[in-house]
């Protein structure tokens, strides 16, 4: 794979658009004179950023998709409905992501069900249904998006950490196999980007109220990343067809101190994230978590959640 | 075909379609000619007065008595609207160094001017085909521009297509014929000195001139072709930055001049456009 992925009069197809990183993308291939469809389970957003794409865009043709793609038959349908219209696609971006918060005894298995439906079935669905179309144009390209906890796996990230870990996988295997079939393949792990994946994360069953809010504010506040400037990343890794990008320092470092202590790792970045987040947020009520606790959160994202809200 | 007498300057221009039509005003790049906007003319002139000009000192229109700089060019187009009778606010349209034109035209009288397109324009990036920065070079420039020969000419016209069907005979012709105006060399050298050098396309007229048309905020369409070896496509990302009330798009392996590579695709673009302010 070496030739540049090249975005004019091709059509790509991306899930979780209506919203964080997806919306941003959506704009960015737009930019590129991509034509587009846009899948998410949010109608109302989806249809505001459609509507801005086909605006500055009126020569592209714009198409979006409502779906929940944490139902397997949304997602067929989803693939039924792109391979009507496009026998031939030049890109998939597997972006659409959920965040649950709780311990694994605090979660039900519906609701790890969902997380890993959304977050990894869906992208494995699709993408399994949508190869013959990939394939049908020369050059195309794959983009799923991982996370920072599909190469850390922090204390209550369970269903998000394995999902995504999940994620990453697949798309090892498949940046080896496509590459047979002159397809490219991207794996992204975000940092902390600044989506509203904290603020519309699941709640585990088991979780106090009183123990959740206080700690979703606060780990809403280390999503600091632009999500214009991780698009614009992500976008840019395809046309050079990478096979892995890593975005924002808060996933450079905890990936790095992941590789020099692969069992420390984890100790060390919970106290550094709870000394973070006590100081970022001086006007708050006392951080909830002590530094040295063990338990930093039961919030969606200790240090960081990468996917932006998302459908499913 | 016709002439008009310009401060003693002659210049060569194509009107058409129906005299009391909005105004669009189209203009080439460097070392070009009127030629590359005669293909969009069939799509705006039943509706439109379409006005296609050799801009002084390039195609076949004489130089104007003072250096050739943006400003020159600008003030000389005015005054060849001026000359035809044409004080309408009017659509711009401008190719490579057109679009710098264009745009500098609008921020210095935004009152004439209805809409701005730019295709693949100069102005948003340093980045230019190594040809015209080698330009710059002193003593190198003039006996580089100085033997326009068919061979020569051929080869240029290939780099501003994708598709070298449009490298056609007549175009190289006229390009040689261009090549042979008295003056050619001397202009070509001094616009391009003026816009740039070796170094590429200079940042201070540039930095200048886009606060000034974004603050206009008149109707603006960009497009690019994403196989373009002169200005690269990478500048239209830029160019909507800069711009971010224009509308744009860029155009699958299209080169230079979408406007006479996507004839029909252009003006479906640009007709909207137009259309939302003849309303």
């Amino acid at each position: 794979m070496t030739a540049p992925y090249r975005f004019a009069g091709r059509t790509a197809v991306l899930t979780g658009a209506a919203s964080g990183i997806g919306e941003q993308i959506a704009y960015g291939l737009a930019r590129r004179g991509s034509h587009v469809v846009l899948v998410d389970r949010d109608a109302t957003g989806l249809t505001a950023v459609a509507d801005r794409v086909r605006a500055d865009h009126p020569a592209l043709v714009v198409e979006t998709i409502v779906a929940d793609l944490a139902e397997r038959a949304a997602v067929s349908a989803v693939a039924d409905q792109v391979l009507a219209s496009h026998p031939a696609l030049g890109l998939l971006v597997n972006n659409a992501g959920i965040a649950l918060g709780g311990r694994f005894d605090q979660v039900t298995i519906d609701e790890f069900e969902t997380v890993m439906n959304v977050n990894f079935r869906a992208p494995m669905l699709l993408t399994h249904a949508l190869l013959p179309a990939l394939k049908a144009a020369p050059g195309s390209h794959l983009v799923n998006v991982s996370s920072l906890f599909g190469l850390i796996a922090p204390y209550g990230q369970s269903a998000y950490s394995a999902s995504k870990f999940a994620l990453r996988g697949l798309s090892g295997v498949l940046r080896a196999e496509l590459a047979e079939n002159d397809i490219g393949v991207t794996t992204v792990h975000p940092g902390g980007i600044r989506t509203s994946i904290a603020a519309s994360a699941l709640v585990g069953s088991g979780v106090p109220a009183s123990e959740f809010e206080p700690n979703r504010r606060l780990f809403d506040a280390l999503l600091t990343f632009p999500p214009s400037k991780a698009a614009e990343q992500i976008l840019r890794a395809v046309a050079r067809r990478k096979a892995r990008l890593l975005i924002a320092s808060s996933a450079k470092l905890p990936d790095m101190l992941a590789r020099l202590a692969p069992v420390g790792h984890t100790r060390i970045m919970q106290v550094l994230t709870a000394a973070m987040t006590s100081r970022s947020r001086p006007s708050a009520a006392p951080a909830p978590t002590p530094p040295a606790a063990p338990a930093p959160s039961a919030a969606p994202a200790p240090s960081a959640v990468p996917v932006p809200e998302a459908d499913r | 075909m016709s002439w008009v007498d310009v401060g003693g300057s002659r210049i060569r221009y194509v009107a058409s379609g129906p005299a009391d039509a909005p105004p669009v005003v189209m203009l080439h790049g460097i070392g070009r000619s009127l030629e590359d906007w005669e293909p969009q003319r069939e799509f705006l002139d039943p509706d439109h007065r379409v006005i296609n000009i050799d801009m002084p000192g390039l195609g076949l229109s004489q130089r104007l008595t003072v250096p050739t700089t943006l400003d020159s060019l600008a003030d000389g187009v005015w005054a060849i609207l001026d000359a035809l009778g044409e004080t309408r606010p009017a659509h711009l349209m401008g190719n490579s160094l057109g679009g710098a034109v264009a745009m500098r035209m609008l921020a210095d009288t935004p009152d004439r001017v209805s809409t701005l397109t730019l295709a693949n324009s100069a102005g948003f990036g340093k980045e230019v085909t190594f040809a015209l920065r080698m330009l710059a070079i002193p003593l190198l420039g003039r006996p580089l521009l100085s033997r326009i020969d068919p061979r020569v000419a051929r080869r240029v016209e290939r780099s501003l297509f994708y598709d070298r069907c449009h490298v056609t005979d007549d175009r190289v012709a006229m390009a040689v014929r261009c090549g042979q105006q008295p003056d050619f060399a001397r202009v070509y050298l001094e616009i391009a000195r003026a816009l740039g050098g070796f170094r590429g396309i200079a940042a201070r007229w540039r930095e200048d001139l886009l606060p000034r048309v974004a603050a206009t905020a008149k109707p603006t369409l960009i497009v690019w072709g994403d196989r373009d070896l002169i200005l690269p496509a990478t500048h239209l990302p830029a160019a909507t930055a800069a711009l971010p009330h224009a509308r744009s798009h860029l155009f699958p392996d299209t080169g230079h001049m979408p406007q006479l590579e996507r004839p029909a695709e252009f003006a479906a673009l640009t007709r909207p456009l137009l259309a939302e302010v003849n309303a």
